[in-house]
């Protein structure tokens, strides 16, 4: 009975349409029909559920919108009616004119959808999870000695989770989540997979639906797996997964799991992704370094930690515990670092699930500045398609004043003649956005490959995108028809009869709106030319050593032995081949260098790059020892050598470095090396970064190798690689043969930079398109007005460029001064861009002068062909009044 | 007399009927009921804000009221001249219906 009670007092409708209905009914009777409204409401969602409910409230509010219109415009419908004729008939009319708004608006419009559902999707990042409000990720806060943040950092190490999960209370559930490559076999299926491992309850933490198993336990033990949809497709087809084995390899580590349960595929808008999950205790088989088992290291911080708190615990009440485990369970790590700083070297907090998509500073982070552009271009194009609108209208208006004049006489009132201004530009408003949502959606499979990600439209297909797609038009309708509204209904009625009308002033803001519109084209036009050049640069800049025809080869195995097995077969077969110029090896992937080492120096810690290459390593690259020799297998000391590029002499300050050692050791880096020659700088990471002071020494220590670098000769590069695909499989009959190039592995490192000048060249056509198409129509405008003053000055002797140059020049004059404004805003702009990049071309001035003459002469052409067509015109037909 | 749409005489009617009972809610069940049609809430309410206005409705707001979320129903009762329209109707209508035949009559 109380229950009852509080149900009553509860009831209520979706704040939207409550939202909806106070804007609707009048003022007096809100409450009531409120009342009315929600009795209904909830009667249907007692009887027939929430779903039916709300689509029941929805169509009720679609209907209410329609019956309270009709009943506030009942005396004005006939007006209105007869603004929407009127528009019309001027849209029909005026064909050029219109479909020159038009279609730069819906251009507009485009842009804008497109854009909105890709910001859309990235704010719905990780929201799906259901106990999205207690949900975190823990997160590390490195410090300075004087107590400052330096970094942050997500990961920590393994054995951390029971630790913690025993040590608060308030965790519900706590997961670690890692993974590793492993080869993943079903019958004669075999690929490469990255395979993710996490605690039994991460399907408690997180929202994952399970199309079939249950989720509860299905990773509990270490031999269950649990696939998403589409591996699930990949692996078994059409069988049902459940209880089928399949086999997974870790280097040596085979192992049969069963399949206990399919996940939904993860949605792109999620953090965590993975295909193919296990419990983590397989990570101990994964592990390919050796030295005991990975559970147990505390030293090794590379485990992500995700929990789930208790009801009514809040993130502070945990994280105040923080340090006092921290005190219990990393003692060490000060002690370690030698820590004598303030407070502890770094602090542990929680990060909410929701946040993570949107803190640039971690893993899963991306950077708000790209929303930040991306809107700020879509509502650039749109802008310069509004202008468009504008000065159309203004152009028109010495067209149409004798129309707004006889209005005036017939008693139209100032109020009625900016209504039917605004109704015309919201009726083209609205047809562009019509045809926009049909561009958008011819074009929205390309687009998503363009950005790089899958967005699922029928997640945004809600009331909030609808109400986005009704406001959008509607601001731009307005507020594009608005100076065409208020200034033409203030025409002088006898003026625009006698045909006196002069629009002098309103001239200098269409001129100014061009101004505008332009500039913004060529900022953009010139942002594409530095970016496409800047990326060209970075692509074709001598990097130190002969990128083509270099192939990295994932060597697969986990036990040292092993991989030295697969290096020693590899390289006596590999070598005979014609096709194999060189053969090395390296323990970290070319291109993602990132196994640093320091040593101290005068008592600071100084790091660099730390190495392992073997034997013909310079020769396979084609690097230049500028001093002393390469590594050689005629000396045995070699083992202990170690060859360093020039940036570490330079860092050091060494001068005749050949025979000297590097320095004190630390951090457990072998003792004084000698240093026995010198390479040439060379990059080996992208362009964004300097290059960092290396060394390289042919002793891998007890983790091994992992990559064989080829140096094949590019003339026949297919049959070499058939023939280095067979030799693998003779020595690895069990793995497939994994490479790629190593100028792939490289302008991968351009990704991104290559997207935002796709993004940036697309805009930019769009908006000198756009406005073009602008100036197209005015000169249209301009040129049926002074048709008259075009016969008279050829009948009086006036040559045909005379008259070009005489309509042209306007424009030119104009364009001009988009020019001057847009050099230095592009410079500024562009200049911060290029700070990303430690490597940048200058930004010379033949860019400018380049980019000016594109815009002078694509407006030229646009204006030129209506001009030339004027000038060419027999007089006789201007001016013959008959 | 001002000229009622049908859909205005059914609410007019629907009022008289519901003696004391009519509100929004009530009324939409009473011409679901009797007409078929589902009508939207504000799809009644528009034509009854214009019978108010005529002054063939008046209407009493009660004290707040659980049926409704413990907000306050109103009401409508029929006026004089509301009563007066309806039977000027009716009058209209049996004339108008005079010697029409109950079905359709059977071709021979």
């Amino acid at each position: 009975m109380k229950n009852e009670k509080k149900d009553i007092v509860k009831l209520n409708i979706p704040d939207i349409a409550g939202f909806i209905l106070k804007a609707l009914i009048p003022k007096f009777d809100f409450e009531y029909m409120i009342g009315i409204y929600e009795q209904s409401y909830m009667d249907i969602k007692r009887q027939k559920g929430k779903h039916y409910a709300y689509l029941w409230l929805s169509f009720q509010l679609c209907l209410a919108v329609l019956a309270f219109l009709k009943m506030k415009l009942n005396g004005s419908m006939t007006m209105i009616k007869n603004y929407l004729k009127i528009a019309f008939r001027t849209i029909r009319g005026q064909k050029i004119y219109s479909l020159m708004n038009i279609l730069g608006l819906s251009l507009g419009f485009t842009c804008c959808i497109l854009i909105y559902f890709y910001v859309a999707d990235e704010l719905s990042f990780d929201r799906f999870h259901k106990n999205g409000d207690s949900l975190f990720r823990i997160i590390r806060i490195i410090h300075n000695p004087d107590g400052s943040v330096l970094e942050r950092h997500h990961q920590f190490p393994m054995p951390m989770g029971p630790e913690l999960e025993e040590y608060s209370p308030e965790i519900k559930f706590l997961t670690r989540h890692k993974g590793g490559e492993g080869i993943v076999r079903y019958k004669d299926k075999m690929f490469i997979e990255y395979i993710d491992m996490a605690d039994s309850c991460f399907f408690d933490i997180f929202t994952f639906p399970f199309i079939l198993g249950r989720s509860s336990n299905s990773i509990a033990d270490d031999h269950s797996v649990v696939l998403t949809k589409s591996y699930s497709l990949k692996y078994f087809g059409d069988e049902n997964p459940i209880g089928k084995t399949m086999t997974v390899t870790f280097g040596q580590n085979k192992k049969d799991y069963v399949v206990t349960g399919v996940v939904k595929d993860i949605p792109q808008n999620s953090t965590i992704q993975f295909n193919i999950l296990m419990n983590i205790s397989n990570y101990a088989s994964y592990w390919p370094y050796g030295g005991g088992n990975p559970l147990t290291f505390w030293s090794n911080f590379n485990a992500h930690y995700y929990l789930l708190l208790k009801q009514g615990a809040s993130k502070e009440s945990i994280e105040k515990n923080f340090p006092s485990f921290y005190e219990q369970y990393f003692s060490w790590y000060s002690q370690r670092i030698n820590w004598d700083g303030k407070g502890n070297p770094f602090s542990i907090a929680l990060q909410k699930m929701s946040e993570i998509h949107f803190d640039p500073g971690l893993y899963g982070g991306t950077n708000p500045v790209v929303y930040n552009i991306l809107i700020g271009i879509a509502l650039i194009v749109l802008v310069i398609a509004c202008f468009n609108f504008i000065n159309l209208s203004t152009g028109m208006s010495t067209v149409r004043s004798t129309e707004i004049g006889i209005r005036k006489v017939l008693g139209a009132g100032k109020k009625q003649l900016i209504l039917q201004f605004w109704s015309e530009s919201l009726v083209v408003s609205f047809f562009s956005m019509a045809t926009g949502v049909f561009f958008a959606s011819i074009i929205f499979s390309q687009f998503n490959e363009f950005i790089g990600k899958q967005i699922a439209i029928e997640n945004f297909i809600n009331i909030f995108t609808v109400i986005v797609f009704i406001i959008l038009p509607l601001t731009a309708g307005i507020l594009s028809g608005s100076y065409p509204a208020l200034v033409m209904s203030n025409f002088n009625m006898h003026d625009t009869l006698k045909g006196k009308l002069k629009l002098g002033g309103k001239r200098g803001f269409t001129k100014s709106l061009i101004i505008m519109q332009f500039s913004l084209s060529i900022f953009l036009i010139m942002s594409t030319a530095i970016m496409g050049n800047q990326i060209r640069f970075m692509l074709n800049r001598d990097i130190g050593f002969e990128k083509e025809g270099l192939l990295v080869i994932d060597i697969l195995e986990n036990e040292k032995k092993d991989k030295d097995r697969v290096v020693d077969l590899f390289r006596n077969k590999a070598n005979q081949s014609p096709g194999v110029l060189g053969l090395s090896v390296s323990t970290t992937n070319f291109g993602n260098f990132s196994a640093y080492s320091s040593i101290k120096k005068d008592g600071k810690n100084f790091s660099f790059l730390d190495n392992s290459i073997d034997y013909d390593f310079m020769e396979t690259l084609g690097l230049k020892i500028i001093q002393g020799r390469d590594f050689s297998r005629e000396y045995a000391s070699d083992r202990d050598a170690v060859i360093v590029n020039q940036k570490f002499i330079e860092k050091l300050g060494l001068k005749s470095p050949v025979g000297k050692t590097i320095g004190e050791a630390s951090r457990g880096f072998p003792d004084n090396l000698m240093i026995i020659g010198v390479v040439e700088d060379f990059n080996f990471l992208s362009l964004h970064n300097e290059i960092d002071p290396a060394i390289f020494h042919i002793q891998p220590g007890n983790w091994g190798y992992r990559y064989l670098l080829a140096r094949v000769s590019t003339g026949n590069i297919p049959e070499t690689l058939k023939h280095l695909e067979s030799i693998w499989k003779e020595i690895q009959p069990e793995k497939p043969f994994v490479y790629k190039f190593l100028s792939d592995v490289l302008e991968d490192h351009y990704k991104t930079e290559k997207r935002w000048k796709g993004i940036i060249q697309i805009s930019s056509i769009l908006a000198i398109g756009i406005a073009c198409m602008g100036i197209f129509g005015l000169t249209s405008i301009t040129i049926n007005q002074r048709v008259k003053e075009i016969g008279i000055r050829k009948v009086l002797g006036a040559k045909v460029l005379q008259i070009i140059k005489l309509v042209t020049k306007d424009f030119v004059i104009l364009i001009g001064t988009a020019n001057v404004i847009a050099w230095p805003i592009t410079y500024y702009a562009m200049h911060k861009w290029l700070q990303n990049f430690a490597y940048r071309i200058n930004i010379g001035i033949w860019i400018f002068i380049l980019s000016g003459t594109f815009s002078l002469l694509i407006a030229l052409l646009t204006v030129g062909y209506q001009s030339i067509k004027a000038a060419a015109a027999n007089p006789v037909d201007s001016l013959r009044h008959e | 007399m001002k000229s009622l749409t049908q859909l205005e005489q059914h609410i007019l009617l629907a009022v008289f009927h519901l003696e004391g009972n009519a509100y929004l809610i009530t009324i939409r069940e009473f011409l679901k009921k009797n007409t078929g049609k589902n009508h939207a809430i504000a799809t009644i309410y528009v034509p009854l804000e214009r019978l108010r206005k005529l002054g063939y409705l008046n209407t009493v707001t009660g004290g707040p009221s659980p049926k409704v979320g413990g907000r306050s129903i109103r009401y409508y009762h029929l006026t004089k001249p509301g009563f007066r329209v309806l039977s000027e109707m009716k009058k209209i209508n049996n004339r108008m219906w005079l010697g029409f035949p109950e079905g359709v009559p059977i071709e021979k």
